[in-house]
């Protein structure tokens, strides 16, 4: 899993690429949680490089949208593949997160 | 004609890449589509971390046996361990509108397998545990 990293509007994109594994997940827990603590309160995942997701993944979604819930911020996920998307589905992860098609919407539904 | 897969890890976690390598060069050997390969090393990641991580007390060696077979356009993936007896059908499915914290661990990684599989059978055989799951494919 790499990532990569720009800020646009006040909004983070953190692209995520590669298999969201077990052990990739404690990396990308990290991350959120350094973006997090470093005052991120708009961030937009774009999991169009994603190919694999486990729950481990789908927890440190869970865990990470729920704590910037807490502080009033917003997570949303952008280009998710359709493979992914189901698994986000079925986990019931898309009742606590928005997911968008496009980065557009994405950031859209970030500003309003 | 039969196309078969025989893997035998031990109990450490990091041998879920060497699984999911092995896999994935078996599904598309075998021009499994992209879409049953993601399922089937999401049950089997799910299902042996599950297994590596509360299956034995002890600190000990154990070894699991994971076989895979593709016969007229149906995989059938079966586990065998000699961890604590567990049956992942007996496992709840998780209520995903309460908050995470308040969920069983565990619960969210077996409600997975159910979705993403075509069919599981448990039994318990000579001391061991035998986890057989189905999944109807497509080809690429």
């Amino acid at each position: 899993m790499t990532f990569s990293e720009e800020k646009v509007d006040g909004v983070i994109v953190l692209g995520i690429s590669g298999k969201v594994n077990t052990e990739a997940s404690e990396d990308l827990l990290k991350k959120m949680t350094d973006l997090i603590d470093n005052g991120a309160r708009r961030l937009l995942l774009d999991l169009s490089g994603v190919d694999y997701i486990n729950s481990s993944g789908l927890r440190v979604f869970l865990t990470a949208a729920k704590r910037m819930a807490d502080l009033s911020g917003k997570i949303v996920l952008a280009n998710v593949t359709e493979l992914i998307y189901q698994v986000l589905h079925v986990s019931g992860c898309t009742s606590h997160i928005e997911v968008y098609s496009s980065r557009e919407e994405a950031f859209k539904a970030l500003k309003d | 004609m039969e196309s078969r897969l025989f893997l035998v890890l031990r109990n450490n976690l990091s041998e879920l890449k060497r699984m999911s390598d092995a896999v994935s060069a078996w599904c598309r050997g075998n021009n499994i589509s992209s879409a049953a390969e993601f399922h089937v090393n999401l049950a089997l990641d799910e299902i042996i971390s599950n297994v590596i991580r509360y299956g034995w007390k002890d600190l000990g060696e154990h070894q699991l046996n994971v076989r895979l077979s593709l016969l007229n356009d149906e995989v059938t993936v079966e586990v065998e361990d000699d961890a604590t007896p567990f049956n992942p059908l007996e496992v709840p499915v998780p209520d995903l509108n309460r908050p995470l914290e308040e969920r069983t661990v565990g619960g969210l990684g077996i409600h997975l397998v159910r979705q993403v599989m075509d069919g599981l059978e448990y039994q318990r055989l000579d001391g061991k545990n035998l986890l057989v799951m189905k999944k109807k494919i497509s080809y690429s």
